[in-house]
């Protein structure tokens, strides 16, 4: 098969827009292919569909951050109504695993087991009970007594490194676990040049130490599984996952039964930002289902989703730039201590993007990044929209900031002077890869310039520095540039199967996994622009183990670069079995053809619709399926560029921030579907004044989260949203499929650093710590005095 | 996790007379259900205590606003929607609609209120200080008729009040006062985000500026004190005061210090909450002023 990704038709060499006119599907906004059932709800959700004869899961969660369980006393509980089935330590296998829904095999380490006889943070698992109904498991488990030998908790990343800290994880199983004695959950650095030798060249040295806090990815729909066995005896998972194909992997792992004896099947999903890409919730329902032969489910409440899911990694970053008098920035350097709670699911994966992806951002001659990720005694790390790149971001973008103020040279002027840009390689790229030693980058695609531009109209940039400093409500302004990736390079992998049906349309089967993302129709978008045919003659079916091939699954800003191309590869070679089984029954040359508006067509004026082709291949002319499958796994990452801009208002009185006006620009190459591509910039950017403002992890001395509820865990609603405007600035990839791009996480990086700035420039007080609470800046503007 | 429906009784009688015989037959056994949008809030949770409720929802004896040249009634099962869209309040009392709008979001002012928010009694509501700075008076019945008592004072601590077992809240009639009569009214509530928030601090003043003079000054206060507090101290200070006098923001926000028993929760602190009091009082003194 010719490698499409350098056939590409529209790849005009270099750089430049090729002539958009010439797309039929792609860079439009039809309707989304699964608007009209979710609309009316017949969209099939987890839970949408009930099993006869189900039982229903609740958990016994620790109410210590640290413990050791000496006994467990199920007795009464066995007897109680509706109980069927108890799990716990001592009587679930101990298999080592990771939560983490990664490539095979995961970066993360095996430090998880169904149940452990210690637990290590308040929401830890204890004791399951499947009963007739949940309130029978609640009350069964109301009587379950759990004897607990408390340990010393650890409630804070700097107590969990110091020397004599108690160790989280000292069992003999675990293995991949960096240095347990030390409570690491994992070290990595990466060096290019000599940062030492760029500071002592330098004029300025900055130093500055920045943290931001836990956030939750909060999906509306929160983990549910739903689990039975088929006619087959085979165990079926219907369940809420952006990883499919790692679930029935990890599930056949923990579960110590064949890859051949699990199903996975992913329904619609209420969106999942990362949290989804966690095998959570499938092992306790297939134990169950495996243990009594009956249908099981398990839904957390919000409540479990926001204490024993998983959650953004706390980190803690001291940022070091040397720069010259006019702003060249000679070398940077980041240290990281990231907080992973009891688990390390994505702990190096994570932290190797808080620096692989900002640091590059800015071209230094040296480079240094080290980052050490430990375990404490409190809620767990996972995936999360941008993948540490928020964390990253925030030291990156407000030390710009800092350097800029320091040297009084304008905080745009001096990101274009260091900032990457198109032909560049990017400088960190094989030092730091994906938890390690990467691939080469080159940048083919880079509209940042013009995204600056854009920006600095829509905001009114020329007005910093004029707002009225006296009375109780300050204004102020800024600004931040960034990017993300495309994709895990060398590493993620996307398969599509296509075949032909009697009147010319195509089912496409992907392992891609659509979780409100609007995948389903950006892939179906890529199918028919490539073959030729409406969005409507696009039948698109993901994801089911049994069905549809292999996907890595809905990570890393990867499906529309990864999983879209191999649907474009697959759909071109459709495309050359249509032409040639027309060629056949016209007996002339396929290069004499072409398809378009879904038929073939031949010089003198003839044609053949796809439907009159597929009939004749199906039941006359050498009979065959039309159908081909295509797999993609690309070297290259290219980077989407973004960057936003605020106006803000504080309320020097009341310490109350107001984003007043909130502009983004952003680069994702050509949008396949530029509706969504503005609603994932939008959405992202809602979450990420979450982040910056609102969304805060309170704790007890004891570890317990205290505010596990959204009544007092406050996400960004869609009235706190601020006048916004999402803008697309169109550039081409040239290894992406018509020149896309990623979008869906880029925009999370902004917000947190954003806010920083523009409160900076309205009350002159510079923070450094997220989320900026009211009261952090009335105690700040009281210090000040 | 919700609670377990079978565990809750729900009377929903036909009329005002019949509920008030009901509650009057079993003192103390049944908890009225007005909106709904706290004790659903509590269901869905798990953690509303399991047995009987009186549904008043569909009650008319206590719907409507009634308004006359003077006065507004509102009967306890007006709904912060209603309180929005009516004009009178709108023009004269302005602080109950900035209180409606700032509490939950649509479809809970759909469903809230005004009497369930009183007899929720939650040092945090929203329309608690504007009832105290509208020196509001609530009528209150039971199978043995009705008495009259002042909104300020009605509640006792946290989450009590002077509520008779039978007794449900009947009405609340504010005075109007027309910004043309030299009424200034300052509402301002600071919370975590816009919407569906709790505040931290609501601050709601009232006064009559009349050639310069403070007179009938009424703060009330959200989420500074166990209950919905009567700024007394920050009142007397102002009452009589000529609103030019530069020391006056001063001498307010000193009061107010003294007014508010903050604490510390997961929303904020305490000292936060009395310093953020003490700078609404000042912004409170400069709107008399303006008007002055």
């Amino acid at each position: 098969m010719a490698d499409e990704t350098t056939a590409n038709p529209w790849d005009t060499g270099d750089g430049s827009m090729p002539e958009y006119d010439r797309f039929n599907v792609v860079n439009k906004s039809p309707r989304r292919v699964d608007a009209l059932k979710l609309a009316l709800g017949k969209g099939t959700f987890t839970d949408d569909e009930v099993p006869a004869g189900m039982l229903h899961v609740k958990m016994l969660w620790s109410p210590h951050a640290h413990a050791r369980i000496v006994s467990i006393d199920t007795s009464e509980a066995e007897k109680m109504p509706g109980v069927q089935c108890i799990l716990h330590c001592n009587n679930v296998s101990r298999v080592p695993h990771t939560t983490a829904g990664q490539g095979f095999p995961e970066p993360s380490p095996w430090d998880a087991l169904c149940f452990d006889d210690k637990v290590r943070f308040v929401g830890d698992r204890v004791c399951a009970v499947a009963a007739e109904t949940e309130a029978d498991a609640l009350r069964a488990i109301a009587t379950i007594k759990v004897e607990y030998e408390v340990l010393p908790a650890i409630l804070t990343v700097e107590d969990a490194v110091a020397p004599g800290a108690v160790q989280i994880h000292e069992h003999p199983e675990p293995t991949g676990i960096s240095k347990p004695e030390q409570n690491l959950a994992c070290t990595l650095d990466a060096s290019v040049g000599d940062v030492e030798a760029g500071f002592a060249a330098s004029d300025l040295v900055i130093e500055r130490t920045y943290r931001i806090g836990y956030a939750q990815q909060s999906p509306i729909e929160p983990h549910i599984a739903i689990t039975w066995l088929d006619e087959d005896d085979r165990l079926t998972v219907r369940v809420a996952t952006q990883v499919p194909f790692h679930s029935r992997r990890i599930l056949a792992q923990v579960l110590e039964i064949p890859v051949a004896r699990i199903r996975v099947i992913k329904p619609r999903i209420g969106g999942g930002f990362g949290v989804k890409q966690e095998v959570l919730v499938e092992d306790v329902p297939a134990l169950v289902t495996l243990r009594t032969g009956r249908p099981a489910r398990w839904c957390l409440t919000r409540e479990e989703e926001l204490v024993s899911a998983r959650t953004r990694h706390p980190s803690k970053l001291t940022m070091k730039a040397g720069v010259m008098k006019d702003g060249t920035l000679q070398a940077l350097s980041m240290e990281v201590l990231g907080n992973s709670g009891a688990y390390g699911a994505h702990a190096l994966t994570v932290v190797s993007c808080t620096g692989g992806k900002a640091l590059p951002l800015y071209k230094a001659p040296n480079y240094r990044f080290d980052a050490r990720v430990a375990y404490t005694n409190l809620p767990v790390g996972g995936a999360f929209r941008g993948y540490g790149a928020p964390q990253g971001f925030y030291g990156v973008e407000i030390l710009m900031d800092e350097i800029a103020h320091e040297l009084g040279i304008d905080p745009i002027a001096l990101r274009e002077k260091n900032m990457i840009g198109s032909g560049d390689d990017n400088p960190l790229a094989v030092a730091l890869g994906e938890g390690g030693e990467g691939f080469p980058q080159r940048i083919r695609s880079c509209g940042l310039p013009e995204c600056i531009t854009i920006g600095r109209e829509a905001i009114g940039w020329e007005r910093r520095g004029s707002f009225d400093k006296t009375g109780t409500k300050r204004r102020g302004i800024g600004m931040v540039a960034l990017m993300q990736g495309s994709g895990i390079p060398g590493v993620d992998m996307a398969s599509a199967f296509l075949k032909l049906n009697d009147d010319g349309s195509l089912n496409l089967l992907v392992g891609a996994t659509d979780i409100g993302t609007g995948s389903d129709t950006i892939l179906s978008q890529i199918a028919a622009e490539e073959l030729g045919v409406q969005l409507e003659d696009i039948i698109i079916y993901s994801a089911d183990t049994d069905l549809t091939p292999f996907d890595t699954g809905a990570y890393a800003s990867s499906t529309t670069y990864i999983s879209g191309q191999s649907v474009k590869k697959a759909a071109a070679g459709v495309k050359r079995q249509i032409i040639a089984a027309a060629a056949e029954i016209w007996k002339c040359e396929a290069d004499e053809l072409v398809a378009a508006d879904k038929a073939v067509r031949h010089p003198d004026g003839r044609a053949l619709s796809y439907g009159d082709i597929c009939r004749s291949t199906l039941y006359h002319h050498n009979q065959h399926q039309i159908m081909d499958h295509a797999s993609h796994m690309s070297y290259e990452c290219p980077p989407p560029f973004a960057a936003h801009f605020c106006e803000v208002e504080v309320d020097v009185e009341t310490g109350e921030i107001k984003v007043l006006d909130y502009v983004a620009a952003v680069d994702c190459g050509v949008a396949i579907h530029p509706t969504a591509a503005e609603g994932q910039t939008e959405g992202g950017v809602q979450m990420g004044l979450g982040y910056a403002l609102t969304e805060r992890y309170c704790f007890d001395e004891k570890g317990a989260m205290q505010n596990a509820s959204f009544a007092d865990y406050k996400i960004f609603s869609a009235l706190d949203m601020p006048d916004m405007k999402a803008v697309l600035v169109p550039t081409y990839e040239p290894t992406g499929p018509f020149g896309a791009k990623s979008v869906s996480e880029i925009p999370i990086n902004g917000p947190a650093p954003l806010l920083s700035n523009a409160i900076f420039d309205a009350i002159g007080v510079r923070f450094r710590e997220a989320p900026i609470t009211p009261e952090m800046i009335w105690r700040a503007l009281r210090e000040r005095g | 996790m919700r609670a377990n429906v079978p565990q809750y009784d729900v009377v929903a009688p036909p009329t005002l007379a019949e509920a008030l015989a009901l509650m009057a037959r079993e003192p103390g056994v049944w908890t009225p259900l007005a909106g709904g949008t706290d004790l659903m809030v509590l269901f869905e949770a798990g953690k509303l205590p399991p047995g009987r409720y009186l549904s008043i929802w569909g009650l008319p004896e206590l719907a409507g606003i009634q308004v006359t040249a003077d006065a507004v009634t509102l009967g306890a099962l007006t709904t912060y929607g209603e309180i929005r869209a009516n004009a009178t309040v709108q023009a004269d009392l302005p602080m109950l609609v900035r209180a409606a709008r700032e509490t939950g979001a649509i479809a809970i002012q759909n469903r809230g209120t005004i009497g369930g928010n009183i007899a929720n009694a939650s040092p945090a509501a929203d329309s608690p200080p504007a009832l105290v700075a509208y020196d509001a008076a609530l009528t209150l019945i039971s199978a043995a008729g009705t008495r009259t008592t002042a909104f300020r004072g009605f509640h006792t601590g946290y989450k009590r009040m002077d509520l008779r077992p039978g007794e449900l809240v009947q009405s609340v009639r504010v005075l109007r006062r027309p910004a043309a009569d030299g009424w200034v009214h300052f509402y301002k509530k600071v919370g975590t985000r816009a919407f569906q928030a709790i505040s931290k601090v609501g601050f709601a003043g009232c006064a009559q500026v009349v050639d310069g003079v403070a007179r009938e000054v009424r703060i009330g206060l959200a989420s500074v004190a166990p209950t919905v507090l009567v700024a007394a101290h920050t009142e007397a200070a102002l009452e009589g005061a000529r609103v030019a006098d530069p020391g006056l923001e001063a001498r307010a926000a000193q009061a107010m210090v003294r007014d508010v028993t903050a604490i510390d929760d997961i929303r904020s602190t305490a000292r936060y909450r009395s310093q953020v009091a003490a700078n609404l009082a000042a912004a409170f003194v400069r709107a008399l002023r303006e008007r002055g």
